[in-house]
């Protein structure tokens, strides 16, 4: 049985697209002066960096987790065809998915976005994880405890 | 000769090295699958992920694609198109895939710490307040070189100045929609994408025609705003503009090759001395990005060290992520061969290196079935996206220059703030105002291969990190230590030349710049050589080819920086 995809999808603190190899904000560059050049996105990201070390603490290897910039579409595009292809969600939620139809900070999960325009609680989307496929139910009840 | 044949062979050559050099360098970097990578040992889901080849690769080719690879090709084809095509061949698959390759892997055991941060732990303040006047002076050379070679495209192909003024505001819209209104990223962009091929009409129908002093005053202008505007307004926006621009170019180029089949019509070789120079050592400081570029080891040791899967990925995202960068200059140089010698000659004397590539691959998207796009079309959308990664790189670079400006002084005040170091606007201008100086003291030939040498340097440097690494785990490095003397003796060769030739050309500025990076190049390998190879040095190293620094356990969390 495929394991659950869950894709967490969020920019960056970096220039990605256009610079070249004549400078840009990455690597050494993401920080000068000892600021973050895009401090918005790295306050997202560590936030996303919660969700994902829970899930990857409660669900370790069951699910297949992803973590992606989304201006990284050579890899981002199909991936997200493929988990429509392999999961067959409504018409409608994978119209969305293909689409791109949400702002991110997203989630999407098995193909459906759960999550758009937010960064959602580790548990959120963990019982995201546990409705799309029931998985872990141990896992979720000891959520449900929580 | 078809240019579809030799673009076929090249990606049969490059395949064949992938997988026989690529892989014997894998074998002699020790990379083991085994291994668990920072993405493991370290993971915190932010900066420590494992992501998969095809994220990174994907990640990684976005990071070094750009103008560079694309104007450095056309301008050294001057020599003509023989000696750049095996320039690009041997010096990417011999030194430049050799050198993103090992630089992630230097960096991964150095539990994912950029080249650096590497170099920096160990040369101290000094070899800090080198190398920020070394990289603010390399950034001046961009500035200025890009800022005429645009203002060159936008005189030749106005419809370009037209697309390009209006691409700025559009990003801003597109960044206010994305970053502030949250509205869904498909749509949003679909209606970018839309709105950037009217931006291309709007271009043909409404030229717009400048001087040269015009655009040059209307660039600098631009870049001192951008450069001091916030970051989500213009630079973040058209990142996602500038992707679809890129992918689009690329997969548009590699198409229209194929279906257009062209005619290779420039000579294979010109002359061995030309107007630049001698082909040795021009040839290897022009053509950088394409063959070998420095700053890739600063991508490359940055995120795709803290990313990587397993070791095994590395070969993938380093050395073939470069080999991908190749496939796109060959194509860049394709589209410059496919003119004939008396028409590239005269489109290279005036500087109009973006044109002679627009011109080419617009002829060959032109071709492509079904899709019908008119010729026009094709040169003003191909020229806008170089104009536009142009652009990105010049106020990028603004940027970058002023945060190094500002560094230089925070330093020199022992970490105090100061005016100098605290004024983001007396910065820029200091950073405009030599770039203007830098842009009227020679023409585009002059001063792009001085920037050129500027970033081969770069290359040497990280390569003598890779190499000294590799000599205190006592293993061969004879493919890591023959390019790095190879790169030394170019770029010391080519910036000394370069003082020499610009003495006689009366262009004291760049003559002077010429020898201001030569010194500080020379002071930084040797700092950098003492303090690695140093016994004494807090660099030690472990089994298993583990190098801990100070303050570090064996698996290297102790000195843990983001």
């Amino acid at each position: 049985m495929r394991k659950p995809s869950v894709i967490l999808i969020r920019e960056t603190e970096e220039q990605v697209a256009g610079s070249g190899c004549c400078g840009k904000f990455e690597g050494d560059f993401a920080r000068c002066g000892g600021e973050w050049v895009f401090p918005e996105r790295r306050q997202i990201k560590e936030s996303m960096g919660v969700v994902a070390r829970w899930l990857k603490q409660e669900f370790g290897d069951t699910i297949e987790l992803t973590i992606v910039d989304p201006r990284n579409q050579l890899y981002l595009i199909p991936k997200i065809l493929r988990d429509v292809w392999h999961f067959r969600p409504p018409a409608l939620a994978a119209l969305r998915s293909l689409s791109m139809a949400f702002a991110f900070p997203a989630v999407l999960v098995n193909g459906v976005v759960k999550f758009s325009r937010q960064i959602p609680s580790s548990e959120a989307v963990g019982q995201a994880v546990v409705e799309a496929v029931p998985i872990r139910l141990e896992a979720a009840a000891v959520s449900e405890a929580r | 000769m078809s240019a579809l044949v030799l673009v076929l062979i090249t990606m049969v050559l490059l395949i064949v090295a992938y997988n026989t050099y690529g892989s014997f360098i894998s074998r002699r970097l020790g990379i083991e699958d085994e291994r668990k990578t920072p993405a493991h040992t370290m993971y915190d889901g932010v900066d420590y992920v494992p992501a998969k080849a095809p994220v990174l690769l994907g990640h990684h080719f976005a990071s070094i694609a750009g103008a560079g690879p694309i104007v450095g090709p056309i301008f050294a084809a001057v020599f003509g198109w023989a000696p750049v095509y095996f320039w690009l061949l041997i010096g990417g698959v011999f030194i430049g895939s050799v050198h993103d390759l090992s630089s992630i892997m230097a960096s991964i055991r150095h539990r994912s710490k950029s080249i650096g941060e590497i170099i920096e732990d160990h040369i101290g303040l000094n070899g800090k307040r080198l190398f920020l006047i070394f990289s603010w002076s390399a950034l001046l050379l961009v500035i200025a070189v890009f800022t005429r070679i645009i203002a060159n495209t936008f005189i030749t192909v106005p419809a370009t100045a037209t697309a390009s003024v209006l691409f700025i505001p559009l990003a801003v819209v597109f960044g206010f929609a994305i970053y502030r209104r949250n509205l869904p990223l498909g749509p949003t962009s679909l209606l970018g994408v839309l709105l950037l091929f009217g931006c291309i009409y709007a271009g043909l129908k409404f030229p717009l025609a400048l001087s040269f002093n015009t655009w040059v005053i209307i660039l600098m202008a631009y870049v001192w705003v951008a450069s001091v505007t916030p970051v989500w307004i213009l630079l973040q926006p058209r990142d996602y503009l500038n992707s679809f621009l890129l992918y689009a170019l690329v997969a548009g180029g590699v198409a229209g090759i194929f279906f257009a089949n062209p005619t290779i019509n420039l000579a294979p070789l010109t002359s061995f001395k030309t107007s630049i120079g001698w082909m040795f050592p021009v040839l290897f400081v022009t053509v950088a990005c394409g063959a070998i570029s420095g700053f890739h080891s600063l991508v490359a040791s940055g995120t795709t060290a803290k990313q990587l899967n397993k070791e095994g990925d590395a070969k993938i995202v380093g050395y073939g992520g470069m080999l991908i960068e190749v496939l796109l200059a060959v194509i860049a140089l394709m589209a410059a061969a496919t003119l004939t010698t008396e028409r590239f000659q005269e489109m290279w004397s005036k500087g109009l290196y973006v044109p002679i590539f627009s011109e080419g691959v617009g002829s060959f998207i032109a071709q492509i079935p079904l899709l019908n796009i008119p010729h026009n079309v094709a040169v003003t959308f191909a020229a806008l996206a170089v104009s536009a990664f142009a652009l990105t790189t010049l106020d990028t670079c603004t940027r970058l220059a002023r945060f190094s400006f500002q560094e230089f002084f925070e330093i020199a005040k022992g970490r105090e703030k100061s005016v100098l170091s605290s004024n983001r606007y007396i910065g820029t201008t200091v950073t405009v105002a030599f770039s203007v100086l830098f842009l009227l003291s020679g023409k585009s030939d002059a001063i792009w291969p001085v920037f050129g040498s500027a970033n081969q340097m770069l290359a040497a440097l990280a390569l003598l990190a890779v190499s000294v690494w590799l000599a205190k785990l006592k293993r061969g490095n004879l493919y890591t230590r023959l390019p790095m003397f190879f790169m030394f003796a170019v770029t010391l060769t080519a910036l000394s030349t370069l003082v020499y030739q610009n003495i006689g050309k009366q262009n004291y500025l760049l003559s002077l710049v010429a020898s201001l990076l030569f010194v500080v190049a020379i002071l930084l390998a040797v700092l950098a050589a003492r303090s690695l190879i140093k016994p004494s040095s807090a660099l030690a190293t472990t089994g298993e080819g583990v190098l801990t620094m100070a303050g570090g356990d064996e698996e290297g969390r102790g000195d843990r920086r983001r």
